[in-house]
C-alpha cells in the first residue's frame, strides 16, 4: 500500500514539472479515457435537412423619384458556366440593357400600371425573355421577372410604399407554399450620386466595405469606440449604485448584467437622419420555401429561425450592406448580390445543419434528474480527459487552455458566486436561481438574448466577444478536449413551457364550443369588483394642454392624413411626411411628462414588506430599476428643450369630441384568467439545439470555420486557413458595417482563442492586435483545478473532484474580489500624487508581454490597417500596448504590489484582468 | 420595455381605430398600505384619458358602451395589467396607433390567418393578426379587426412569434365563433310551419340596405366582452412571459453562510421549545448578515431594514445581531486591533496569540471596562472572529470565572468581579490576554499576554498567521479590503478543510494511512503547522456539506460493490 501511495505522490509532487514518467496508474487511466466518450444515454445528432436552392433573395429599390423597382431576384438570375462563357464573350455590350430590363418588371411602376393578380401577362409567353450581361468577366443570365414579384413587393414594403419612413424589419410566414420570409427596408445613407461617380473599385469585396467613403455624415470611426449611448446609461446607473452589492452578495450579478443590457438598449434611440431631398429605400428579403409535404421540416426550421434570428440577421446584414454599397451600379450589384447570396446560403446552411455537441458537459450536469451514478460517470470522463491532457507529452498545455478559456469566457463567474437564497432546487453543487423567472416578466429580456451574452461572454463595456476554436488532426482528441471545455462554458439553458393554447372544448376545428371557458369567464366577471375612489387625474404639468387651438388644427390635419391613407392616395405629401419626422422625435423627448410620479416616492418602498425574502428583494429591485428609468427620463427631460407647440398632435384620438363630457368611468378588477386550470397541462420541452442557443452554438468536430459557433473543433492540418478566417472575421466584427452584437451594439474587441492540438499551443487572437497572436501562459491559479482531477483518479470518487473543482473556481472568484477591494483601497491613497488610470474603462485584452515568442509578429507590420497611417506607425513601434486606450501598466507599483501581496505571477494577473474588469463593472466600484 | 396587446378595428367611417389596449406594468403589492395613493394616481390617469370623445357616436369604434376599464393583478410575477381604449402613456399610444394603421391598412399577410411581424427600433415591434367577423348589419356582412402584440425587443418577439400567434388564433376563433352564432340568428327567421315539426324551417333575410355601425360586443352578443378580451389579453401576455424559462445556476451559499443558516434553523427550533437564557450570547457568522445589513443600510432603504428586523421573531440581541461582526465595526475595529498590537509591543506574542486562536485553542480576553461600554470589547472581539470561519467560532461574554469550555473565545469582564485576583478556570492551552482600557477615551492603555509561551523560539508561525500580520501591517488597506483579503484566505483554507474531510471519509486515503508529508502535498500547503489549522477548520464545514459527502461516498461504495459482484459473476 505504501509503495502505491508513494508512487502516487511521487507523481503528484512533480505535477507542475510534468517530467515524471507515467506510472502504471496514469497509463491505465489514459487508456481508459480512450474508451467511447459518451456512455450516457444521450440523444444522437440527427442532421436536419435544408435545401439551399430554396432560398431566394429579392432586392427592391423604392425612391421618391423613380418609384419601386426590382433590383435583384435570385430566381431569375444565374451565372452561366464557363463553357457557355466562351460562346458569349462577344456579346458584352448587352450589359447596358440591364437597367431597362430591370425596371420593366411587373409591378415596378405601380403608379401607372393597374394592379394585377398573380396570373399576369407573362403567362402568355411560353419563354421568358432572357438578358445576358457581363460583369468582371463573368456572364450572368437574367430571365424575365417572375409574376409573384408584385406580391412580394407588397409584403416587403406594405401596400403603400413610401408611407413607411424608417428602417424596418418584417417576418411573413405562409402555409401554402410553406415558406418563411424575412425582409428589411432601410433608407440609403449614401447621398444619391450619378453612376459615373461611383468608382468601380468599390465593389462587394468585404475588406473594402469597411472603409465607406460615401458616408461622410455617418459616424466616423473614432466615434465608434466611445459609444456615447453606453456611457450615458452607465453614468446614470453608477450614480444610483444600483444594488449596492457587497462581497458575497452576488445574487443579482448575472441578472444585473442582463438589466444593464436592457437599460443600454432602451436608451438607444435612433438618431434622426439628416434632412434629405430624395429618400431612397432598399427592401431586401430572403424567402425560404419548403415543399408542401415537408411540414415537419418546415416547423423545425421555423423554430430554429425564431431562436437563431440574431445570428441569421447578422448574415443577412452582409447582403444589405452589399446592396447599399452597389445600389448605383447596375452591373456590379447583381454580381455582388449573387455572390453574397451564395455565402449567405452557405452560412445559413452551416448554422442549421452543422453537427452539434449534442450534450455539453455543463448541460448534463445541470439536469435536475441526473442520477448519482450517471453524474459520477460523467465526472470520471472529465477527470480522465484532464488526465489525458496532463501526461508529460502535453506539458502545461491543459493549464494554458483552461487559463485562456476561463480568462475570456466568463460565463462561469456567476456560477461560482454564492447564492444567498436557500433554493428549493439544487443540482449537486449548484443552486437554481429561482428569481429569474419572476424577474423575466418585467425586465422583458429575452432569455435567448441572455444566452447570447453568456455564450459570447459579452459582458464588457465596451463590448468584447470571445470565441474558441480547437484545431488538430486527431478528431478523437479534439472531441475530448471540446467536451472538457464544454464544462467550463456555462450559459443558462432554456426550458420551454408551452401551455395548451386551445380554448375551445374540443380540438375539433369544425364544431368549436366554448362552454367551459365561457362558464369560467362568467364566474370571473361575476366576481369582479370595482376599484373605488379613483379621482380623474389632473396633470401637474400643464405644458401640453395649453395649446388647445393648435390641437384642434393638428387633429384635423391628422384626420386628413388618415383619410389620405384610406383613399389610397399614392402621391405622398412631402410636407406632412417631414412633419411626421419632427413629431416622432418630439414624442421621444416629451414622454416623461407622462411618467407617473408615484413610483419615485420612497414611502411605498418602506411600507412594502413581504414575508418572503425573495419577493422583498424583488420589490426592491423593481423599484431600483423604475427609479433608474425615471431618473434617466428626467435627465433626458432636462436636456430636451421646451416642447414644441405641436407636440400633442395625434397623441389623442383623431376623433375630436365637440362637447367634452364628464367621463363616467368605472374601473373593475378582474381575477386572473387561467385556462390551464381547466385541465390543460403545459408541455415542457427542452434539450433541443434548434430551440436552445446554448446547445446550438457549440459545434462538434467539423472541417471548416464558422463564426456563429462560440466553441468549435476543426479537424484540419491547414492551420493557416483557419487563422486567416479568424482574422478576417475579427476585421468584420469590428468593422463599421459589420458585426454588431444583438441589437446593433457595436463590438469593440473580438477575441478568438485558438487551441492547436497538433503543436500543443494556445494562442489568443484579438481584433485589437490584428494579426499578432499572444501565446497564453500557464497560470498558478489553474493548477489546483487540474490537481483535483488527479486526486480523483487516485483516491477520491470522481464526483468529489467536481465539487473540489468548483471550490477552486470559487477561490479564483474570491481572490478577484479581494484584489478589487485592494485596488480600491490603494487607489484612494495613490491618486493624490500619482494619477492611476481608470481601471474599468479599458476594454482591451490583457496586453502583450515580453514573453511573446510568436512567429506571427512579422505579419503585423504589413497588415492592412484601415486607420490613420500614424496610428499604424505607433502600433508597430510600441508593439501592441499602444492600441489600448487606457491600461494599467503591468509594471506599475499597484500591480507589483498586488503580485506580491497575493503571491501571484504575472500570468496570473493577466488571467485575472478580464475577470476583474467584469466584476468591477458589476460592483460599480469606482477605481481611479 | 413592457409588452402590450391591442384589439383594433377598421371602421367604415373612421378607418383604423384602437378598440382596446392591454398594457402591463410592474406592481408592488402592499400589504400594509390600504390607501394606496400611488396606485390610485396611476388608475386615475386612465380615467382621465378615457374621454368619450365622440366615440359614443360611432358604435363601431367602441368596444364597450359603459366606459368600463378592467385591471388585473398578478401577484406571483408582480405585474399589473390594465385595459382601456386609450392609454395615457404617450409613447405606447403612438406605437399602438402606428401598429393599428399598419396592421389594418398597410401590412399585407400572405394569407388569412397568417401573422405578420413588423417594426423597427424606434416604434417597437408588432406581431399582428388580421381577422374578420361576420356581422349581418355590416357592409359586405363582415367587419375587419386585428390583434396586435407589441414589444420593444425584436428578438424576444421573434422567439415567441409562433407561440403568440397561436394564442391569438385561439382568441380569434372564439370571437369568430360567437359572431357566427349571432349572424346565424340574425340572418334568418324561424318560420312556424306545419310541414315538419322536428326540424325547424328558416327563411334567410336579405341584408339591410344601409349598413349600420355596431359594437363588437353586439356582434358577438356579449355585453361583458371587454372583460373577456382583457382576460384573454392578460392570458396572452402572461403566457408569453412564462413560455421560455431560463435556468441559471448560482453556486451554493458559502460554508460560512450555510453554517449560519444551520444555526439559525436550530435557533428557530430552540426558540419554539424553550426560552433561551440571555447569559450566553452566541455570535453568529459575519458574512451573510453583514452584507445584507450593509446592503440595506447603505442603500436608501434603511427603513425596510428596520422593518425587516422587527419581523424576526428572535430576540434581536441574540440571533442576527450585529455584535461581534467585523463589518459592522469596520475601520474602528481594525484601528483598535492595530492599537492592541502596538500596546502588545511584541510580534512574537502576537503570532503566538493568533496561531493558537486559529488552530482552535481557547482565547480568554480579560478586560477592564469602567465605562461599561460593551461596544469597545465587541469591536475588538470582532477582529478575532473575522479570522476564523463562522462554524469554528463560539464566543461567550461572561462575568463568571468558571468559563464554559465549549466556547473558544471568552470575554471576561474583570470590572464586575469584586476581587481582581480570581483566576479564571482554563485549560493549559488557553491563551489569556489582559486589556486595560482607558477610562476616558476608549483607547487601550495596556495589553498583555498572560500565558507566555515557554520558549520564544518555539513560537510557531503558520502561513495564515503570516498573512494576517502582513495585512495588518499594510496601512494602505482599509477595513473593506482587509476583510475581503481575510475572507479570500478563509475560503481557501476552508476548501482545504473540505478536501481533508473528504480524504477522511475515504478508506484508501484515510488520514491515518497518509504521512503528514503526503497530506501536505495533497492539500498543497508548505507549512506543517497549517495542517493543524485545516484539521480544526473542518469544524467550520456545514452539516449539509458533510452529509452530502457521506452520501456520495456511500453511493460510490455501493456502486463499487456492485461492480465487484458483477465482475465475480
Amino acid at each position: 500500500m505504501s509503495s502505491f501511495l508513494n508512487r502516487v505522490f511521487g507523481k503528484n509532487l512533480q505535477l507542475s514539472s510534468k517530467k515524471n514518467t507515467p506510472t502504471t496508474n496514469t497509463s491505465s487511466s489514459s487508456s481508459s479515457s480512450l474508451l467511447p466518450l459518451v456512455p450516457l444515454d444521450l440523444p444522437q445528432w440527427i442532421p436536419p435537412d435544408l435545401n439551399r436552392d430554396h432560398i431566394r433573395l429579392l432586392v427592391f429599390s423604392d425612391s421618391d423619384d423613380v418609384g419601386l423597382e426590382l433590383i435583384f431576384d435570385s430566381k431569375t438570375l444565374r451565372i452561366i458556366s464557363s463553357s457557355d462563357n466562351e460562346n458569349l464573350t462577344n456579346k458584352q455590350s448587352i450589359a447596358i440593357n440591364t437597367r431597362t430590363s430591370l425596371s420593366q418588371v411587373p409591378g415596378s411602376n405601380r403608379t401607372t400600371k393597374p394592379p394585377m393578380g398573380p396570373s399576369s401577362s407573362s403567362v402568355n409567353r411560353p419563354r421568358p425573355a432572357i438578358t445576358r450581361f457581363t460583369h468582371r468577366g463573368k456572364i450572368y443570365e437574367l430571365m424575365k421577372a417572375s409574376n409573384d414579384i408584385r406580391n412580394y413587393a407588397d409584403y416587403i414594403f406594405g401596400t403603400m410604399p413610401l408611407v413607411f419612413k424608417g428602417t424596418g424589419m418584417k417576418i411573413h410566414t405562409s402555409k401554402s407554399p410553406l415558406q418563411i420570409m424575412m425582409s428589411r427596408v432601410f433608407v440609403i445613407k449614401l447621398p444619391d450620386r450619378p453612376d459615373t461617380v461611383v468608382n468601380t473599385s468599390i465593389t462587394s469585396e468585404p475588406e473594402t466595405v469597411t472603409i465607406n467613403p460615401f458616408s461622410p455624415f455617418g459616424s466616423s470611426p473614432s466615434n465608434r469606440s466611445s459609444n456615447s449611448n453606453v456611457s450615458v446609461a452607465s453614468s446614470t446607473i453608477s450614480s444610483i449604485d444600483l444594488l449596492g452589492e457587497d462581497l458575497t452578495n452576488q445574487r443579482f450579478g448575472r441578472l444585473y448584467r442582463r438589466w444593464l443590457k436592457c437599460a443600454n438598449r432602451s436608451m438607444k434611440k435612433n438618431q434622426k437622419q439628416p434632412g434629405r431631398r430624395f429618400r431612397r429605400c432598399i427592401g431586401v428579403a430572403f424567402i425560404i420555401t419548403f415543399q408542401q409535404n415537408e411540414l415537419s421540416k418546415y416547423k423545425h426550421f421555423e423554430e430554429f429561425f425564431c431562436t437563431h434570428a440574431p445570428l441569421i440577421e447578422n448574415h443577412f446584414h452582409k447582403i444589405m450592406t452589399a446592396a447599399e454599397v452597389n445600389i448605383n451600379e447596375r452591373n456590379a450589384i447583381a454580381a455582388a448580390l449573387l455572390d453574397k447570396l451564395f455565402s449567405f446560403k452557405d452560412d445559413l446552411y452551416t448554422l442549421y445543419t452543422r453537427p452539434r455537441l449534442v450534450s455539453p458537459a455543463w448541460y448534463i450536469l445541470t439536469q435536475e434528474h441526473l442520477t448519482m451514478s450517471k453524474r459520477r460517470a460523467l465526472a470520471q470522463q472529465l477527470c480522465s480527459i484532464i488526465d489525458l491532457f496532463t501526461t508529460p507529452k502535453y506539458g502545461d498545455f491543459l493549464n494554458c487552455v483552461l487559463s485562456a478559456i476561463l480568462s475570456y469566457q466568463l460565463s462561469w463567474l456567476s456560477t461560482v458566486s454564492p447564492s444567498l437564497v436557500k433554493t428549493k432546487q439544487q443540482v449537486l453543487f449548484k443552486a437554481k436561481a429561482d428569481y429569474v423567472n419572476s424577474l423575466q416578466s418585467f425586465l422583458q429580456y429575452s432569455p435567448l438574448w441572455g444566452q447570447l451574452i453568456d455564450l459570447f461572454s459579452a459582458y464588457g463595456s465596451p463590448l468584447y466577444i470571445c470565441r474558441t476554436v480547437l484545431v488538430g488532426s486527431d478528431s478523437s482528441l479534439l472531441i475530448r478536449l471540446l467536451y472538457l471545455l464544454s464544462f467550463f462554458i456555462r450559459p443558462s439553458y432554456l426550458i420551454y413551457k408551452i401551455p395548451n393554447t386551445i380554448l375551445s372544448d374540443t380540438n375539433d376545428e369544425q364544431n368549436r364550443t366554448y362552454k367551459k371557458n365561457r362558464l369560467y369567464m362568467k364566474e370571473l366577471i361575476d366576481n369582479s369588483t370595482q376599484i373605488q375612489d379613483i379621482e380623474p387625474y389632473s396633470p401637474v404639468h400643464s405644458i401640453h394642454w395649453d395649446d388647445n387651438d393648435d390641437d384642434d388644427d393638428d387633429n384635423e390635419q391628422n384626420l386628413e392624413d388618415d383619410i389620405d391613407i384610406l383613399s389610397n392616395d399614392t402621391s405622398p405629401n412631402h410636407d406632412s411626411s417631414s412633419n411626421h419626422d419632427n413629431h416622432i422625435t418630439i414624442y421621444n423627448e416629451s414622454q416623461n411628462f407622462y411618467q407617473l410620479t408615484y413610483t419615485t416616492s420612497d414611502d411605498i418602498e418602506s411600507q412594502s414588506v413581504d414575508e418572503h425574502d425573495i419577493s422583498q428583494l424583488l420589490d426592491t429591485l423593481i423599484l431600483h430599476i423604475e427609479q433608474m428609468i425615471i431618473a434617466g427620463d428626467q435627465e433626458k427631460n432636462q436636456l430636451s428643450e421646451k416642447p414644441d407647440k405641436k407636440t400633442s398632435l395625434t397623441l389623442q384620438s383623431p376623433i375630436k369630441s365637440v362637447i367634452p363630457s364628464t367621463p363616467i368611468k368605472t374601473l373593475m378588477s378582474l381575477s386572473l384568467f387561467e385556462p390551464s386550470n381547466l385541465g390543460h397541462e403545459s408541455i415542457e420541452i427542452n434539450n433541443d439545439y434548434h430551440l436552445d442557443l446554448a446547445l446550438s452554438l457549440i459545434s462538434s468536430v467539423t472541417s471548416s470555420y464558422s463564426s456563429d459557433f462560440i466553441l468549435q473543433a476543426i479537424e484540419t492540418t491547414n492551420i493557416n486557413d483557419i487563422r486567416h478566417s479568424i482574422i478576417s472575421q475579427h476585421t468584420y466584427d469590428i468593422s463599421e458595417n459589420g458585426g454588431s452584437f444583438l441589437n446593433g451594439e457595436q463590438i469593440d474587441t473580438s477575441i478568438t482563442i485558438l487551441i492547436n492540438l497538433d503543436d500543443i499551443s494556445v494562442n489568443l487572437y484579438s481584433s485589437k492586435h490584428n494579426d499578432i497572436a499572444r501565446r497564453q501562459e500557464c497560470t498558478t491559479l489553474i493548477k489546483p483545478l487540474i490537481k483535483h482531477a488527479h486526486l480523483a483518479q487516485q483516491f477520491l470518487p470522481a464526483d468529489f473532484a467536481l465539487l473540489n473543482m468548483e471550490d477552486s473556481l470559487q477561490e479564483i472568484y474570491f481572490l478577484a474580489l479581494a484584489i478589487l477591494k485592494y485596488m480600491k483601497a490603494n487607489n484612494r491613497t495613490l491618486c493624490s500624487h500619482e494619477s492611476v488610470s481608470s481601471f474599468g474603462d479599458s476594454s482591451s485584452i490583457a496586453s502583450h508581454t515580453s514573453g511573446d515568442t510568436d512567429d506571427q509578429r512579422s505579419m503585423g507590420t504589413n497588415n492592412t490597417v484601415t486607420e490613420l497611417p500614424t496610428q499604424t506607425l505607433i502600433n508597430s513601434m510600441l508593439s501592441n500596448d499602444s492600441s489600448h486606450t487606457i491600461q494599467i501598466d503591468h509594471n506599475s507599483e499597484l500591480v507589483q504590489n498586488i503580485l506580491r501581496k497575493f503571491q501571484l505571477q504575472r500570468s496570473d494577473y493577466m488571467f485575472l484582468e478580464n475577470i476583474l474588469r467584469v466584476l468591477e463593472r458589476e460592483q460599480k466600484q469606482m477605481i481611479g | 420595455m413592457s409588452a402590450s396587446c391591442a384589439l383594433q378595428h377598421f371602421c367604415d367611417i373612421h378607418g383604423p381605430q384602437i378598440l382596446l389596449c392591454t398594457e402591463e406594468r410592474t406592481y408592488i403589492h402592499d400589504l400594509n398600505d390600504n390607501d394606496n395613493e400611488g396606485l390610485k394616481a396611476f388608475y386615475s390617469q386612465y380615467i382621465k384619458s378615457e374621454h368619450p370623445q365622440g366615440k359614443v357616436e360611432c358604435k363601431s369604434c367602441t368596444l364597450s358602451s359603459d366606459g368600463t376599464l378592467v385591471s388585473t393583478v398578478d401577484l406571483s410575477t408582480h405585474m399589473l395589467y390594465i385595459s382601456s381604449s386609450s392609454t395615457p402613456n404617450q409613447e405606447l399610444f403612438k406605437n399602438i396607433r402606428n401598429a393599428c394603421v399598419r396592421s389594418l391598412n398597410i401590412e399585407k399577410s400572405t394569407e388569412n390567418g397568417q401573422p405578420v411581424l413588423f417594426g423597427d427600433d424606434e416604434n417597437g415591434f408588432c406581431l399582428s393578426l388580421v381577422f374578420s367577423c361576420k356581422d349581418f348589419h355590416a357592409r359586405g356582412s363582415q367587419r375587419l379587426y386585428s390583434l396586435c402584440y407589441l414589444c420593444n425587443d425584436k428578438y424576444h418577439l421573434i422567439s415567441l412569434m409562433r407561440f403568440i400567434s397561436e394564442c391569438m388564433r385561439q382568441v380569434i376563433y372564439w370571437l369568430q365563433h360567437d359572431a357566427d352564432e349571432t349572424y346565424e340568428e340574425e340572418g334568418r327567421i324561424k318560420v312556424n310551419t306545419n310541414l315538419n315539426e322536428t326540424i325547424p324551417t328558416y327563411i334567410f333575410r336579405p341584408p339591410p340596405h344601409t349598413p349600420s355601425q355596431r359594437m363588437l360586443s353586439d356582434i358577438v352578443h356579449d355585453s361583458k366582452l371587454i372583460y373577456r378580451i382583457h382576460a384573454l389579453f392578460v392570458w396572452i401576455l402572461r403566457t408569453s412571459h412564462s413560455a421560455i424559462n431560463e435556468s441559471l445556476f448560482d453556486a451554493l451559499p458559502t460554508e460560512e453562510q450555510t453554517t449560519k443558516q444551520e444555526r439559525k434553523d436550530i435557533c428557530e427550533n430552540e426558540h419554539l421549545t424553550k426560552h433561551r437564557t440571555r447569559a450566553i450570547v452566541e455570535i453568529l457568522p459575519s458574512i451573510l448578515t453583514t452584507n445584507k445589513q450593509n446592503y440595506f443600510s447603505t442603500s436608501i432603504y434603511a427603513s425596510i431594514d428596520s422593518d425587516y428586523q422587527n419581523e424576526n421573531d428572535f430576540d434581536d440581541d441574540d440571533y442576527d445581531s450585529l455584535e461581534y461582526q467585523f463589518s459592522s465595526y469596520g475601520n474602528k475595529a481594525l484601528q483598535l486591533f492595530k492599537e492592541f498590537i502596538i500596546k502588545l509591543n511584541d510580534i512574537k506574542h502576537l503570532q503566538h496569540i493568533l496561531y493558537n486562536w486559529i488552530i482552535g485553542n481557547q482565547l480568554i480576553i480579560k478586560y477592564t471596562n469602567r465605562l461599561d461600554n460593551k461596544e469597545f470589547i465587541r469591536a475588538f472581539a470582532s477582529v478575532f472572529r473575522l479570522f476564523l470561519p463562522d462554524g469554528c467560532c463560539h464566543l461567550i461574554e461572561t462575568t463568571n470565572p468558571i468559563a464554559s469550555c465549549t466556547a473558544n473565545l471568552v470575554l471576561f469582564d474583570t470590572d464586575l468581579i469584586t476581587t481582581n485576583e480570581i483566576e479564571i478556570n482554563h485549560d493549559t492551552n488557553s491563551i489569556i490576554i489582559t486589556i486595560i482600557v482607558d477610562s476616558i477615551d476608549d483607547h487601550i492603555r495596556e495589553a498583555k499576554l498572560e500565558t507566555l509561551p515557554l520558549l520564544k523560539s518555539k513560537i510557531i508561525v503558520s502561513t495564515y498567521v503570516k498573512m494576517i500580520i502582513e495585512a495588518l501591517n499594510d496601512n494602505s488597506l482599509d477595513d473593506e479590503a482587509f476583510e475581503a483579503i481575510i475572507t479570500q484566505h478563509k475560503i481557501k483554507y476552508l476548501n482545504k478543510a473540505k478536501l481533508y474531510f473528504q480524504l477522511g471519509r475515504c478508506q484508501i486515503a484515510s488520514t491515518l494511512s497518509l504521512s503528514e508529508r503526503q497530506q501536505m502535498n495533497i492539500l498543497n500547503v508548505n507549512n506543517p503547522n497549517d495542517l493543524l489549522l485545516i484539521r480544526f477548520w473542518q469544524k467550520g464545514l456545514s452539516q449539509s456539506y458533510k452529509t452530502q459527502i457521506r452520501m456520495l461516498k456511500q453511493d460510490d461504495n455501493q456502486q463499487q460493490q456492485q461492480q465487484k459482484t458483477s465482475k465475480l459473476k
